[in-house]
């Protein structure tokens, strides 16, 4: 017998054992085909081969978009929207009636691009040209229908890739819609630019409660029968997040955004991890002898942190998602993180208004704090890193795909 | 067989999690036994991991912080600072770090990490005492130096991130040494591809010769997958360049190092099918190889559109398809190749 059974078997009987499952339900269990490998394979588990399915999708529906659009009787908005959508309908038609081809799978993704460009395309060209519609009220309705449908896509067509682009579309339109809308409101120009000043970092807030969630509920999400939503929901929210960290750090002259609102993403960010930290600790309460103690620590810390990083939303982000990577399980996020926190802390001593030489200060400053703060730590819970030398980089756990 | 089932290493069984979770979503496994399951197979987090987590972050932050202040102190080039105060900073520093990886002992992480800031080191006390003597020599030997002052560390190390630090000063040594001494034209741009090819493909070579030794520090596959990642972006570059030089009427190929490179990237491609898909079985490694073939096929075809002046809507609507049709072959493939490994495997343990 294959030794991965004898352990589903032994998890079952132990489970039996300690009263969390009746005879009767254990041996249904072991009766069931749960012992028997999934359907799923290394080739479905890899992120890297989920990323070369993306990409050459997205290659092959650039082909595809320059041709159909270039043809001659697809010249008119009309036409394009139409075509789109008989495009966008046979992708899905293909997508669910071949779901175990791979060749078909991934004509079916590339031709569901295909049809959402040639759709937007030609809605926007019927809302601008066709229907003369005023700017601000046609970029709204653009946004709201290019929202609108990347949500019902996420649902009904089942690909993970495809839904991870759904949820990043999605969260662009959404923004690009407030933006907008915002913009043309009627209130005073100074209120607007206040209001829109304030968006950025109140976005950012909000894709982050999004990815706290959705990590928060993974266990939730792969016991029921949304488990394959998470992982394209999850990891989409994490780039949306950081993508906006981003914008906000390198465009603001560009787009306008005024960054003295930031400070509010920063804190708000900071306690979400509060929050996160405190729940950590509550799981493991009955192991410390002074689990009150361990909470003031940990707030003391944040908001000690909070101090010098006030104004740098993207580390507190990247914190976030490392810490939710790490509770759950989530290698791709936590290495994502991980990359971000890196790019994120460079460039907050990057860009310190102060000389080369005070910022080496500030550098070994808090690099011996660090590691300072980890030796006082080693010490007072007699912790030892002979186990980590095991490990190269961060402790390696096998990730559940969906 | 003992009820009590031991916390099992998740990356040896991979499905284990996987079946726990298909049984609760058939309602055989309540919510709450399952996150009993979860904990009892070391699925979910322990306090013990937490430690080992938080342990490794600081120490990793902070030394990278420390190092990154170093090389910023001396960067700036204080001149209120006497050069010997400033050579006997750096050397004390190296001094303590090497020191201190000693006093730690090499089989701890701690120990590994002050042994990589002593290396780093050396890189700036090369840098200060470039600032100050100013010899004129190329940057390129600064680096050469660098390498070669640290490889018996990164030999007694043992350690990943230290050997990444070595594997990318060669590299940045290689690169120099053309961009100074010959300068990247044509033929520069074939010789560095082959030579920077030829160094990231000769280490990942001689990694997998030494992992067959089964050393628990180079379990993970992070480093050999990214010296296969650099080896072959490097040789599929002038293969690419090569390809589309082809037909043009401004062509400028170096026939000889054209054939060189093709030569070598055909050979690193059957080298990888036959190592990574019969031998070691690494899928990121197989994966790239089809990434990289499809990504020369279409130059080809896009080359031969172009010259055949075929480029209307069903030349570029054929071309999607093809990218389409090429893309779910390569992954058709990488499924069987997987598959196969499942199966002998599965054969092996029963």
């Amino acid at each position: 017998m294959n030794p991965l059974d004898t352990t589903f078997e032994q998890v079952i009987r132990w489970l039996h054992s300690t009263r969390s499952l009746s005879a009767a339900q254990a041996e249904q269990l072991l009766a069931a085909d749960y012992v028997e490998p999934q359907t799923k394979t290394n080739v479905d588990r890899a992120w890297y081969v989920k990323l070369f399915i993306g990409i050459s999708a997205w290659i092959a529906a650039l082909f595809l978009i320059s041709g159909v659009s270039s043809l001659a009787f697809i010249a008119s908005g009309p036409v394009m929207t139409v075509a789109g959508l008989v495009l966008l309908g046979a992708a899905l038609a293909l997508k669910w009636a071949r779901q175990r081809s791979i060749f078909w799978g991934q004509f079916a993704f590339a031709l569901s691009l295909t049809g959402q460009g040639l759709f937007f395309g030609g809605f926007a060209q019927i809302l601008f040209d066709t229907l003369q519609q005023p700017e601000e009220g046609a970029i709204s309705q653009l946004a709201l229908i290019v929202m609108a449908t990347q949500i019902l896509l996420f649902f009904i067509f089942p690909d993970t890739v495809h839904r991870l682009l759904s949820v990043i579309f999605a969260s662009v339109a959404g923004i690009v819609l407030l933006v907008n809308e915002l913009t043309n409101w009627a209130l005073p120009s100074e209120q607007i630019d206040e209001l829109l000043g304030a968006l950025p970092p109140l976005l950012l807030m909000l894709f982050a409660v999004g990815l706290l969630w959705v990590w928060q509920s993974r266990t939730k999400f792969f016991a029921s029968r949304w488990h394959e939503l998470h992982a394209p929901l999850g990891y989409g929210l994490a780039i949306v997040m950081f993508g906006t960290a981003l914008v906000t750090l390198f465009f603001d002259d560009m787009l306008d955004i005024n960054t003295r609102f930031l400070w509010l993403a920063s804190v708000g960010l900071a306690l979400l991890l509060a929050h996160l930290a405190m729940q950590v600790i509550d799981e493991f309460a009955n192991q410390f002898t002074q689990p009150r103690l361990a909470k003031f620590s940990v707030l003391i810390a944040i908001g000690l942190l909070l101090i010098p990083l006030y104004n740098t939303a993207g580390v507190w982000a990247a914190l976030l998602a490392l810490v939710l990577g790490f509770r759950q399980n989530g290698h791709l996020l936590l290495g994502l993180a991980t990359l971000f926190l890196l790019f994120f802390i460079g460039f907050y001593y990057y860009s310190l208004d102060i000389t080369l030489l005070n910022k080496s200060y500030a550098l070994i400053g808090s690099g011996v704090l660090l590691l300072l703060v980890r030796f006082t730590a080693g010490r007072f819970l007699g912790h030892s890193d002979h186990e980590m030398a095991r490990h190269d980089i961060l402790p390696n756990r096998g990730e559940v795909s969906a | 067989m003992t009820n009590q089932p031991t916390r099992v290493d998740s990356n040896a069984a991979p499905d284990l999690p996987e079946r726990l979770f298909s049984a609760a979503r058939t309602g055989g496994l309540a919510f709450p036994a399952l996150q009993r399951a979860l904990r009892q197979v070391g699925y979910t987090r322990s306090l013990a991991d937490w430690a080992t987590f938080l342990n490794t972050l600081q120490l990793y932050l902070g030394a990278l912080l420390l190092v990154s202040g170093v090389f910023f102190f001396f960067a700036y080039n204080w001149s209120d600072l006497h050069h010997f105060a400033k050579f006997g900073l750096v050397q004390a520093g190296i001094v303590g770090a090497a020191g201190l990886a000693h006093y730690l002992g090499l089989d701890k992480l701690s120990g590994k990490v002050s042994l990589t800031v002593a290396a780093l080191l050396v890189g700036v006390l090369l840098a200060v005492y470039g600032q100050f003597y100013q010899t004129g020599a190329d940057s390129y030997l600064l680096f050469l130096l660098w390498s070669l002052l640290i490889v018996g560390w990164v030999l007694i190390g043992k350690f990943q991130p230290l050997w990444f630090v070595f594997i990318a000063l060669c590299n940045v040594t290689a690169f120099l040494f053309f961009e100074q001494t010959q300068g990247l034209s044509d033929d520069g741009f074939y010789q560095v591809t082959e030579l920077l090819f030829l160094l990231n493909a000769g280490f990942l070579l001689l990694w997998e010769i030494a992992r067959r030794r089964t050393m628990d520090w180079m379990e993970n596959r992070s480093l050999p997958n990214v010296m296969g990642l650099v080896a072959l972006v490097v040789i599929t570059f002038p293969v690419a360049f090569t390809i589309m030089q082809i037909g043009s009427q401004y062509a400028s190929i170096d026939g000889a190092h054209a054939i060189i490179t093709a030569l070598l990237y055909a050979a690193t491609i059957t080298a990888i099918f036959i190592i990574y898909g019969r031998i070691k079985h690494d899928l990121f490694m197989l994966t790239i190889a089809m990434f990289s073939l499809i990504a020369l096929f279409i130059t080809a075809m896009i080359q031969v559109l172009e010259t055949a002046n075929l480029d209307g809507p069903i030349a570029l609507i054929v071309m999607g398809l093809v990218v389409v049709g090429l893309a779910g072959l390569a992954i058709n493939l990488l499924q069987r190749i997987s598959n196969s490994w499942e199966t002998t495997s599965r054969g092996t343990t029963t």
